[in-house]
């Protein structure tokens, strides 16, 4: 073998090296670098404001809270032995007025025990806005996340009320996904009734957000 | 060199994005709603005409009622009846027994000179009509004749007249009750003497007085006041009556002035024959076994009550329903002053007539168009009134129930829907009326469900001449309405 003829196969080795150490270089990531750093700064329920002290409550369960009464029959029975049963989220905003401390709180569950034909619950549970005159009012869309599915109605019926006088203010259809827009101005609150008509026992569940912002704009 | 705006664009462009972002407060309402069977159904009650179901375990109940209501005459006492709006001595309608009666067309109405007299008949003028009566005293019947009656101004001094009522029974010897008004003129237009007169007469024995009251001064008799005279005859307890304005007399007909009258008519008898002037009669009704003054109309309920007004809608008569459902109208005229309403004739016969029925709550029931109510009428309300369903329950615990009306497109119904317990106590009325506000909510009750689950029931109560569908809901609550379940009741009707 001559050694032309071994260097070409060396060079064709040397070759097919440089190719892929080339090939290394060309496809290694370039990075342009950014970046984005975020501090959630949470303060406690006692000095919420504005959109943030809106929450879910009951005049019935705290009594003398500085907000209209709604919520006066979160507990009450349905048929037979049976009560409605309410279990609250955290606490979302707190105040006091006299040594005495109201809290508004972030979600609630519901428990119904109901029967097969149609059930209104008038006034189960209230939903407020604790503010002073001068702030702003609040926008809250309820949006239906969860829908009551294979019940033949389910509606969120919503009475607006200031303490002195109520007004019905909308129904969401539980049924779809839909969403329904208020305002509240501080000190107002909703009270939430409740219609359910079913054809068949069963377990029915269903999810509703509160979206509350000081601006009209709709939640996604 | 100049710098591209292009950035200070996209810093504007950010800020109005920051500016317009909304934060949302997010809050969560969750719910689980556990449905057991129904508590509280319905069954349905199968009542006549009604075509029944129920779905949803019980929950939804449809009712298709399929009956005939209404306010109808169900019997007519009157044997005969005449407003004489056309001649009835030329139709043979009415017959002159004695003296010259004529029609006066301008007023449809039946006259005779006050100066008549008779040789026959112990001198009274008789007009009888053209219907049998004989075979009704001699079965022992009560046969009533009444007729609206007003005379002229009389000329020629102080005169004795009667408005009678004649019973008669024309044979080889005549016999014959006269029951009627007597009076003496008296100067002026304040009033005659007046009383009331039974009579018997036969050829015989001529007039003997039977019995009379005096009414003293009065214009029952009285020039140009529209009155009447009504009577009664009953040859089984034999008693004669006569009844004017509130004013009866009566007599017990002793043994040798009984006799069976076969004819019976209007009367006039004068003392004198140089009085001038003229008396008049219209509406001559005769009934049998039923006062010729009154109507009854039967069916209703307790407390509602019934108007009876003329052709022009002028109300003639009103009565509330008693305890069993009967309210009697009282179809004789008031004394009316004919200077005032000439042409008033509203009495025994009302031409063109509705009868109204409304409700304890003045709500309208039904309005019904006559072509003729006549005294001595039977009306009845046939309504379609029955337990539609049933309301049962497996509850141990009693619970609080009511009726509401959700929609209803009715036209001529009334429709009445109330709960009754097992104890028998009843709820005030859901109503859908033919006129006036609906009440659409029933009172409520508290059931008790027994061991067979029986907790009460629905009743209906419906007038339709038209159609009626509705909806209703039967609500109730163990927790004084602050929770409501109901059942779903469709009912419907007519259409």
């Amino acid at each position: 073998m001559g050694d032309i003829e071994l260097k070409g196969r060396r060079y064709i080795v040397v070759g097919i090296l440089g190719i892929a150490l080339v090939a290394a270089v060309a496809t290694a990531a370039a990075f342009a670098y950014r970046w984005m750093a975020g501090t959630a700064t949470v303060a406690p329920a006692t000095e919420a404001q504005g959109a943030a002290c809106t929450g879910f409550y009951s005049s019935a369960a705290e009594t003398g809270i500085t907000l209209p009464v709604a919520g006066t029959n979160y507990d009450a029975p349905t048929y037979g032995n049976y009560t409605i049963q309410v279990t609250t989220g955290a606490p979302t905003c707190q105040w006091t007025v006299n040594n005495t401390t109201y809290t508004l709180y972030d979600s609630i569950t519901l428990n119904l025990p109901l029967t097969v034909g149609a059930w209104y619950i008038k006034d189960v549970y209230g939903f407020g806005y604790n503010g002073t005159a001068n702030e702003s009012p609040v926008y809250v869309t309820l949006k239906v996340e969860e829908p009551m599915v294979n019940v033949t109605t389910a509606k969120l019926i919503l009475y607006l009320t200031n303490g002195t006088t109520i007004s019905y203010a909308g129904a969401l259809d539980l049924t779809a996904s839909n969403t329904l827009t208020l305002q509240l101005q501080p000190g107002e609150a909703i009270q939430l009734d409740l219609l359910v008509e079913t054809a068949q026992a069963g377990t029915y569940t269903f999810k509703v957000g509160f979206y509350a912002s000081q601006t009209a704009e709709q939640p996604r | 060199m100049r710098a591209s705006p292009a950035p200070l664009i996209a810093i504007v462009l950010l800020m109005g994005i920051v500016a317009s972002s909304a934060s949302f407060a997010v809050r969560g309402l969750s719910g689980e709603a556990l449905v057991s069977g129904p508590v509280v159904w319905l069954r349905p009650a199968y009542p006549p005409g009604a075509n029944e179901s129920t779905s949803t375990y019980g929950t939804i109940g449809e009712a298709v009622i399929n009956a005939t209501t209404g306010l109808f005459l169900t019997h007519r006492s009157a044997i005969y009846y005449n407003d004489f709006s056309s001649d009835p001595f030329a139709t043979g309608s009415l017959r002159a027994v004695t003296c010259q009666w004529t029609w006066n067309s301008s007023l449809g109405a039946v006259s005779i000179e006050a100066n008549q007299t008779t040789y026959s008949l112990g001198g009274e003028c008789v007009a009888v009509a053209n219907a049998s009566i004989y075979n009704y005293t001699a079965a022992g019947h009560a046969v009533y004749i009444g007729y609206l009656v007003w005379r002229s101004p009389f000329a020629g001094g102080a005169v004795f007249g009667f408005f009678d009522t004649v019973y008669l029974n024309e044979s080889i010897i005549n016999y014959m009750y006269t029951a009627g008004l007597g009076f003496e003129t008296l100067s002026g237009r304040t009033g005659d003497n007046v009383y009331e007169t039974l009579f018997y007469y036969d050829d015989v024995n001529y007039w003997t007085l039977l019995n009379y009251t005096s009414i003293g001064t009065s214009n029952l008799t009285e020039y140009n006041y529209l009155s009447y005279v009504a009577s009664k005859l009953d040859t089984s307890t034999r008693e004669l009556e006569v009844h004017s304005h509130g004013y009866t007399t009566e007599t017990s007909i002793r043994g040798r002035y009984r006799f069976y009258p076969s004819l019976a008519g209007m009367g006039w008898y004068t003392n004198t024959t140089s009085v001038t002037g003229e008396v008049y009669y219209d509406n001559l009704v005769i009934t049998v076994d039923h006062p010729v003054w009154l109507v009854n109309v039967t069916g209703l309920l307790p407390g509602w009550t019934v108007y009876l007004y003329n052709s022009t809608g002028g109300l003639v008569a009103s009565a509330t329903a008693d305890s069993s459902g009967v309210a009697v109208l009282s179809v004789a005229p008031p004394l009316v002053d004919l200077y005032s309403s000439p042409g008033y004739r509203s009495g025994f016969i009302i031409v063109n007539a509705t009868l109204t029925v409304k409700d304890e709550y003045n709500r309208t029931v039904i309005s019904q168009e006559f072509p003729v109510v006549v005294g001595g009428d039977l009306y009845t309300l046939e309504a379609y009134n029955y337990t539609i369903f049933y309301v049962e329950s497996n509850s141990t615990t009693p619970f609080t129930a009511r009726l509401s009306a959700q929609d209803y497109n009715c036209s001529e119904t009334y429709l009445r829907l109330y709960l009754v317990n097992t104890t028998g106590v009843e709820t005030s009325p859901l109503v859908i009326p033919v006129e006036g506000p609906p009440i659409l909510e029933s009172g409520s009750i508290t059931m008790t469900p027994s061991a067979n689950e029986t907790a009460g029931e629905i009743r209906l109560m419906l007038v339709s001449k038209g159609y009626c569908y509705i909806t209703v809901k039967l609500e109730y609550t163990f927790s004084s309405w602050r929770t409501t379940g109901w059942d779903t009741i469709r009912l419907a009707t007519g259409g």
